[in-house]
């Protein structure tokens, strides 16, 4: 059975490009908007993965984060950042709030997979 | 009241009073009246030149007022036509990508599940056209093996029936002799009778076994005759099925032959295609490949779209920002009573604070410190140096993956 990626990104055309590499090799993807609607998301459905955004409107990829790690079913989710911040300061930042990886966009799809089957949940 | 208001045609009268007072007290001795009377015309000049001083002043504050005022339209008109026109353009783009995005990864989904069908029949068991063809000689081989061996068992079976005919013969010499044996039985019984009948009564017994001997040898010559008959039948029919089945045999191997021929120019042709065939479904995979690859990189190229909207959206809520700042910017004139000095600080800082890329960062320095004499953060744009900053071009993609 495929295993499920949640994407949360504002960008849609981002959305799509990490949906297509995700879904060709063989996963399946949920999106969400932004870090709220994300959050309407996990209502218990098993997810293996996250990738988030960082700047979103409504709530942003750090605090959606902080948020996830409150939630019982998925506070062991393993959480990618994908953005295009590359300060160092914000990356602290995601790594104290429980982010496992940091990818700057633009990304390469083949790196980015690389990523994913590193730390996705068996 | 405002003096800020200064003119020269307003510092003449007061000179021009006093030193016409003055004058006037001298040309008259410097008498009581006439002091008086140049006091007279020496506050007269000082208030006219107060009077002047003071519309002067007035019409300052006026320009002053209206310039602010002037300056807050200004703004307030194209600030919002401006940050509109880039949401517009941001919105419009972000669609139109979003939109590529999504039929490039049907294409690069169908190039998949086209690649992944090729490679399967390319190889994995034999399913190839080439395999095909080297699967279908060896069947069409077997095939021809079988009615070869059809063929040598005919031949076996003709060999068999030709024995026959050998059998037959020996058969029509058996007939033959006994022909004879019957011929003489009958001659000897015939002798036998005539020595019966010389022998007179003794011989009557010994004329009596000569006839039985010669009925016996006219059955066995009846007999022989119906067995030759027989031979002969059979001989003839085994002669005419050699006949036909050497004919068959003859007919069925020179089938065969034709089949053998046929077969090979099938083959040779079916092989010739399936070779054909073959390097052009090479040559389409590859093509595929590099397609998917091209496919690939564009997906990659298309992510610079969330780049481009995010500055894009970062200055227009900076422009959104310039009437606010510029109504601040009058009071603080209309405090002062004078015009202060207009600073984009404010402005560029809100601007620097919102940036997350680090092109965005390099750009803002290199042009806030193109000009001698300005803060790093202020100042006014270099054009020179953001060109600079735009012209090296979007970064590549990045293998930037900080694992945690």
């Amino acid at each position: 059975m495929a295993k499920t990626i949640l994407i949360v990104d504002d960008s849609a055309s981002v959305r799509q490009v990490v949906g297509i590499a995700l879904r060709g090799a063989g996963y399946d993807v949920i999106e969400g908007r932004d870090g709220q609607d994300a959050l309407t998301k996990l209502t218990g459905q098993k997810v293996h993965l996250i990738i988030s955004d960082v700047n979103m409107p409504n709530m942003d990829g750090i605090t959606f984060l902080k948020e996830v790690k409150q939630l019982p079913a998925y506070r062991f989710t393993p959480v990618i950042m994908l953005t295009t911040e590359s300060q160092e300061a914000k990356k602290r930042e995601g790594q104290l709030a429980g982010a496992k990886a940091w990818v700057v966009k633009p990304f390469q799809p083949a790196q980015l997979l690389g990523a994913v089957e590193k730390l996705i949940l068996p | 009241m405002n003096f800020t208001g200064f003119s020269w045609s307003s510092a003449a009268s007061p000179v021009l009073g006093i030193a016409g007072g003055a004058a006037t007290a001298h040309a008259a001795g410097w008498t009581t009246p006439a002091l008086v009377t140049g006091a007279v015309l020496a506050c007269a000049g000082l208030l006219a030149g107060y009077a002047g001083a003071r519309r002067e002043g007035n019409r300052q504050a006026v320009d002053l007022d209206s310039h602010v005022l002037s300056l807050e339209t200004f703004c307030a008109d194209l600030a919002p036509v401006w940050s509109r026109q880039i949401e517009s353009s941001r919105s419009q783009m972000e669609a139109a990508v979003t939109d590529l995005s999504m039929r490039f990864g049907e294409i690069a989904v169908r190039l998949d599940q086209t690649l992944r069908l090729s490679t399967r029949d390319a190889g994995g068991q034999g399913d190839s056209a080439a395999g095909v063809s080297a699967r279908s000689a060896e069947q069409l081989d077997g095939v021809v093996g079988l009615l070869g061996a059809s063929i040598k068992t005919k031949l076996e079976l003709l060999g068999k029936v030709q024995g026959l005919k050998g059998f037959v013969d020996e058969l029509q010499s058996m007939v033959q002799a006994i022909g004879q044996i019957t011929q003489q039985t009958n001659l000897l019984a015939i002798n036998a009778t005539i020595e019966a009948a010389h022998a007179g009564s003794l011989g009557r017994g010994f004329a009596t076994v000569a006839q039985e001997v010669r009925a016996l040898s006219k059955q066995s010559g009846e007999t022989g005759a119906r067995i030759a008959e027989k031979i002969a039948f059979i001989g003839d029919a085994i002669v005419a099925t050699c006949a036909a089945a050497e004919e068959a045999t003859r007919s069925e191997q020179a089938a065969i032959a034709a089949s053998e021929t046929t077969i090979q120019e099938v083959l040779d042709r079916f092989r010739t295609f399936a070779d054909g065939l073959g390097s052009t479904t090479d040559l389409l995979r590859q093509e595929s490949q590099g397609i998917q690859e091209e496919v690939s990189q564009a997906l990659v190229q298309l992510q610079f779209q969330d780049r481009v909207s995010q500055v894009m959206a970062h200055v227009s809520a900076n422009i959104e920002r310039l009437p606010a700042v510029i109504q601040d910017y009058a009071a603080e004139c209309a405090a002062a009573g004078e015009l202060q000095p207009l600073s984009s600080a404010t402005l560029l800082g809100e601007l620097e604070s919102t940036y997350a890329m680090a092109d965005e960062r390099e750009i803002h320095k290199s042009s806030s410190a193109a000009l001698p004499g300005r803060a790093a953060s202020g100042g006014h744009a270099d054009e020179g140096g953001a060109a600079r900053g735009a012209s090296a071009g979007a970064p590549a993609a990045s293998t930037d993956i900080t694992f945690f």
